[in-house]
């Protein structure tokens, strides 16, 4: 019989194929102070008192916290351990396929190794995953069970990510959701036919997007289904019992949302397919956010044979996912700066896409640009951009190379598109024209 | 498609200069200094005083957030947590507030090497017993106490253990023979992919100065790898 940390040790090498593990927090939630939300946790102020707090533990103020890093430089933040590695699917990628020593955790294990782990500081939260034992339903089952004993029985309120598996069925997610801060299910692939040369057991359509669809549709819900409540009573009711009206009264589902994860480079598919889908993932499934898995090939997989995916592709798609999301560039603008083979270009995508939108108009002038234009200029950030129309607003004009230092604009990237004072940086090209 | 609400999120600017006050060098002159300046002018880091007021209490948030991170914690009996800090600023009992608020079922102690001091948090029941005690200073701040003692720390455990109540909500998950440090190391391992390997994204994301933390035995070793490693590729 394996013990624990012979589990872990394998067990933790099968999840770390999941790139989608960063934790989420409430303490910039515009919501934190309106509303209880479900395993939220009060900050250390008057309107709190410790013997409120003192029944619980875990925490999901603080963000951004990664307690170690890796040799590859990821950081470890969450518990990212598969619940099992025994999976009867057949994915040409997957890592499960060829390990040989196949373990299941018992969800008693799982919860205590967290435990140990979460108080001595070394994770800051659950990320919960599983190989398909028999059925999806039946293994979410079993990982509901350790969601189940932390929340219900040790009152834990940290964070904790659950991985939907494909073809689960409606019951079973909205039970996860009810208990857990976000879902994710893999896309793997950007389309049906790239899905069916690497994961041909998994049907795109009914298997993935239409789960993601259900938990979109949980996670606009909010938590007021009093049944659901007696059945946690139900569960165990040693603890809490008289406070699990206040725990769950309009608490919302889902508070971190739902992501998903791309294999790239593994089907074949371009920059543009990926995009094409994440953009209509953000419109149509709101989600979070997409992650990115360069494909590395693993000996003894059908695909072993198989190019690995440069990093850098991975990098650019990150790059350009962060400009569609955070700076509302439209797909259409970013689908101008594509290669004739429809992949991002190999340099900033930032820096193309100024190029191809200013274009006859640089120099620019930074006091009298919009914001939504300012945003657009590479080196210069969203805090920058917003610091630059604070001063603005207040009369103040930007005319000095120091000014823009301590902004915190990088004048080696902007400068190319900027007026400073009266002065432009020529190039090259000027004098070719 | 997307909401108003979240963008909003994204541009609020931590307003860093409130930690002045736990800086090491925030002298009175700095400070009265910095009461002149407007928000928007410190917020934009505009003028030279603006950006070293900045820097300087950027250096404290720095501090606080790494000791969030680095700070490994160790059980004892199940009521006590004991870590290590070594802070230059004054940021003891932020960290432990953190701690507290997270592990509030602990009394926390924390051992600043640094400044040969032993702070700790705990619940306000802790006061009455704690008024008979030699060497231990503390104050009641609502619910619960903070306190510090130049005592050294097994000093303080023994005085806090005895009058600490039984803590039976994690009885039969806390395993005394679960070694933690083991168990952070076969994770630890287990999460990195060799054909990603990268030392200087490695060093950007975590500073010498806390990879020499003692706490940080498992981080420290990957760079001693073993023959085995080699011929086995």
């Amino acid at each position: 019989m394996p013990s624990i940390v012979e589990k872990i040790r394998v067990l933790g090498a099968a999840g770390k194929y999941d790139i989608c593990a960063s934790s989420s927090c409430y303490s910039h939630s515009s919501e934190f102070n309106s509303k209880i939300q479900c395993y939220t946790n009060s900050k250390l102020s008057e309107k709190s008192s410790s013997k409120d707090n003192s029944q619980y533990f875990g925490s999901m103020l603080s963000g951004g916290i990664c307690h170690s890093f890796t040799p590859d430089g990821r950081c470890v933040s969450l518990f990212k351990v598969l619940f099992s590695n025994a999976c009867s699917f057949n994915c040409k990628y997957c890592f499960n396929k060829i390990s040989k020593k196949k373990m299941t955790l018992t969800p008693y294990e799982y919860v205590k190794a967290f435990m140990h782990l979460y108080l001595g500081n070394y994770v800051e939260g659950m990320f919960l995953s599983s190989g398909i034992t028999k059925n999806s339903d039946e293994t979410m089952e079993k990982m509901l069970q350790a969601v189940k004993i932390l929340r219900n029985k040790y009152n834990y309120r940290g964070y904790i990510h659950f991985k939907c598996l494909p073809g689960a069925s409606k019951d079973i997610i909205r039970e996860a959701a009810r208990y857990v801060d976000r879902m994710s299910v893999n896309l793997e692939s950007p389309t049906e036919d790239y899905l069916s040369e690497i994961a041909n057991q998994k049907s795109f359509r009914t298997d993935i997007i239409k789960r993601q669809e259900w938990i979109r549709d949980i996670s606009e819900k909010k938590f007021n289904d009093w049944e659901q409540i007696e059945k946690i009573k139900s569960f165990d009711n040693t603890y809490l019992d008289s406070d699990l009206e206040s725990k769950y009264k309009n608490a919302k589902f889902l508070p971190s949302g739902q992501t998903t994860q791309f294999v790239v480079g593994a089907a074949g598919e371009t920059d543009w397919d990926i995009l094409k889908r994440l953009w209509w993932e953000y419109k149509r499934i709101k989600l979070k956010r997409g992650y990115f898995s360069a494909f590395s090939p693993i000996q003894g997989t059908d695909l072993e044979k198989k190019e690995p995916t440069p990093l850098l592709r991975e990098h650019r798609l990150y790059q350009t996912d962060w400009l569609m999301r955070l700076y509302k560039i439209p797909i259409h603008d970013i689908k101008e700066i594509l290669t004739e083979s429809l992949y991002l270009p190999r340099q900033d995508p930032k820096i193309f896409l100024a190029r191809d939108y200013f274009s006859d108009r640089i120099p620019l002038d930074i006091n009298t640009l919009p914001y939504k234009e300012i945003i657009r200029i590479p080196g210069i950030g969203l805090l920058s951009a917003r610091r630059i129309m604070k001063l603005r607003n207040n009369g103040i004009t930007i005319n000095k190379r120091e000014q823009f230092k301590n902004i915190g604009v990088v004048l080696k990237r902007a400068e190319p598109f900027l007026k400073i004072g009266s002065s432009y940086q020529s190039n090259l090209m000027k004098y070719l024209n | 498609m997307f909401n108003l609400k979240k963008n909003k999120i994204l541009f609020m600017i931590p307003r860093h200069h409130l930690f002045l006050h736990q800086s090491n060098n925030n002298k009175k002159e700095i400070l009265r200094k910095l009461e002149n300046l407007s928000d928007e002018i410190l917020e934009s880091k505009v003028t030279q005083d603006a950006k070293k007021y900045y820097q300087m209490a950027r250096s404290v948030t720095r501090e606080i957030h790494y000791h969030k991170m680095f700070t490994r914690l160790k059980i004892e009996r199940n009521s006590i947590l004991v870590g290590v800090i070594n802070p230059e600023h004054k940021i003891e009992d932020l960290i432990l507030k953190f701690f507290y608020n997270r592990f509030p079922k602990f009394t926390i102690i924390l051992n600043s090497i640094k400044k040969k001091t032993i702070y700790f948090i705990g619940p306000a029941e802790l006061r009455e017993k704690l008024k008979k005690k030699e060497g231990v200073i503390f104050k009641l701040e609502k619910d619960w106490i903070l306190g510090k003692s130049k005592l050294k720390l097994e000093n303080v455990i023994s005085i806090l253990l005895p009058i600490l109540k039984d803590n039976k909500f994690f009885d039969g998950i806390l395993d005394t023979d679960l070694d933690l440090t083991k168990l952070f190391k076969e994770f630890y391992d287990s999460q990195h992919i060799d054909s990603r390997e990268n030392h200087r994204l490695f060093i950007q994301n975590m500073p010498k100065k806390y990879q020499k933390k003692k706490d940080m035995v498992v981080e420290k070793s990957f760079r001693t790898k073993s023959l085995d490693r080699y011929i086995k590729k």
